[in-house]
Parts: C-alpha cells; sequence; structure tokens
C-alpha cells in the first residue's frame, strides 16, 4: 500500500514537470519520514496498521506536494523551465550534430573499425586472387 | 498616470510579501540556525517551537527545503543512522544573511500590524 502510494505520488511529480532529481530525492525524504512517524507511534502503542495509515494521513494529499513542488520553478526539470529551448533550440543542435555522429562514432571506436577495415581488405584480396586464378585456369586450358 | 499607479502597485507587492508566504523559510532558516536537522525533525521542531500554533505539511517543508537548498541558502548531506539515509540541511552563509533580512522584515510587518491593532481609532 505504501510503496503504490509513492509510486502514484513519483507519476504525479514526473507529469507535473519536477526534475527527476528532485522526484528520487522528494520520494527518498518522504518515505522516511512516513517510516518515521510510524515508529513514533507504534513506539507510543499505536497498532502498526492504524500508525501506517495515520502517517499516510500526515503525509498528506499528492496534489499539495505536488504544488508546492511547481510553485518553486528551481525544482522544474529544464523543458519545462526553458520551453521555448526545449521546442526550438534542442532539436535544432540536434539536426546540426546529425552529420558528425558517424564522424565521433568512428573516431570514438578506431580499434573496431580498423580491424573491420583491415578483415575486408583481407576478404577482397582473397576474393581477386581466386577470381584471377580462375581466369587464368580458363585462358590456359 | 497609469505609469505612477503601476509603479505604487509593484512598490507595495514588493514591500509586503503575502501574509504566510515567507513564514516556512523564514522558521526553517532560523531552527537549521542552531544545528542541522532532517525533514521530520524540522517537522517537529516547528510544532514544538510554535506550541504547536504552525503545523508545517510535507507537502510545504520539502519544496522549500529543496529550493533554499537550490538557491544557495542550505547545504545538504546524507547520513546512515541505524540503516536508513537521513538528509540534513544546515544553513549556510548565503543562508544567514536570507535569515537576517527575513527576520527584519518580520519583525517590520509584525510591528506595522501590532500598531495597527492597537491604535485607539481601530480598536
Amino acid at each position: 500500500m505504501r510503496n503504490d502510494n509513492f509510486e502514484q505520488l513519483r507519476a504525479a511529480l514526473l507529469a507535473a514537470g519536477i526534475a527527476p532529481g528532485h522526484v528520487r530525492r522528494t520520494l527518498l525524504e518522504l518515505q522516511e519520514h512516513f517510516d518515521d512517524i510510524v515508529d513514533a507511534a507504534v513506539a507510543s502503542g499505536c497498532d502498526p496498521d492504524l500508525a501506517r495509515q495515520n502517517a499516510l494521513r500526515e503525509i498528506g494529499d499528492h496534489q499539495a506536494i505536488v504544488n508546492g513542488m511547481r510553485e518553486c520553478p528551481e525544482l522544474l526539470s529544464w523543458p519545462r523551465r526553458f520551453p521555448y529551448l526545449a521546442i526550438v533550440v534542442y532539436p535544432l543542435t540536434c539536426l546540426a550534430i546529425l552529420p558528425a555522429v558517424p564522424v565521433l562514432v568512428g573516431v570514438a571506436h578506431t580499434p573496431v573499425l580498423a580491424r573491420w577495415s583491415m578483415s575486408l581488405l583481407f576478404a577482397g584480396l582473397v576474393t581477386a586472387s581466386l577470381l584471377l586464378l580462375m581466369q587464368l585456369s580458363i585462358l590456359l586450358t | 498616470m497609469v505609469k505612477s499607479l503601476y509603479a505604487a502597485v509593484r512598490n507595495v507587492a514588493q514591500s509586503n510579501p503575502p501574509f504566510m508566504s515567507g513564514v516556512p523559510e523564514l522558521l526553517l532558516l532560523r531552527l537549521l540556525d542552531r544545528q542541522e536537522m532532517y525533514g521530520y525533525e524540522l517537522v517537529r521542531a516547528i510544532r514544538s517551537a510554535t506550541g504547536d500554533a504552525i503545523t508545517l505539511g510535507e507537502g510545504v517543508i520539502y519544496p522549500v527545503l529543496h529550493g533554499l537548498e537550490k538557491n544557495g541558502a542550505l547545504k545538504s548531506r546524507r547520513k546512515a543512522v541505524g540503516g536508513r539515509t537521513r538528509v540534513y540541511y544546515a544553513l549556510t552563509a548565503k543562508g544567514r544573511q536570507r535569515l537576517n533580512k527575513l527576520h527584519i522584515e518580520w519583525l517590520r510587518v509584525q510591528g506595522g500590524i501590532t500598531s495597527a491593532l492597537e491604535s485607539p481609532g481601530h480598536a
């Protein structure tokens, strides 16, 4: 029940545009907070199930937490904070970088590319030699 | 005329923030000025320090703490205590400046309200 509750909160926070790092941190803190409330209630003689229910009530409505987070612009993910950047600049930058990707990948994987090139060259030479031998055998017979 | 009215409204809005809007921030900074604390401890400390007059919900406290940390007023560290990971918050020099500023602002507003309430014309 508790995990379901926090999973719903995680989904609600992410849907509200809160940065994933802050969502993880908030959930970690809220889960610890929940456990502290339960422990304190159980220590004072409360039934564990009742303590969990009370703790969930005390942690409060998801919407209040989402609203609180949304009111702090610095906690929002960057596409929510700078929508024009995400919609215009980011795709254009990606398009500009796209042609350079094969070159960059090649530079990053130079040894693999060198091995493949050598293998292809060797296979080509073997094939050409065989074809030449066949041609010579036809010519000589 | 419109320009001066706009300037006056903007001035009022800047010098008189909504009545309770800065209270959680002020209380959190004040408590963290004494010692580092984690969220649950802070909620309990606020209740105790204000005699249950102010109860900050978790929906308020964590966004404020994270916002203050993002602005450099607080710093946090994770500490494992009894198999649990607690996030402890502490005040920075910038946070102390912010606390002093908010404290002065609060005393100014409080003084204004007290004098208005105690003024014979409005009693």
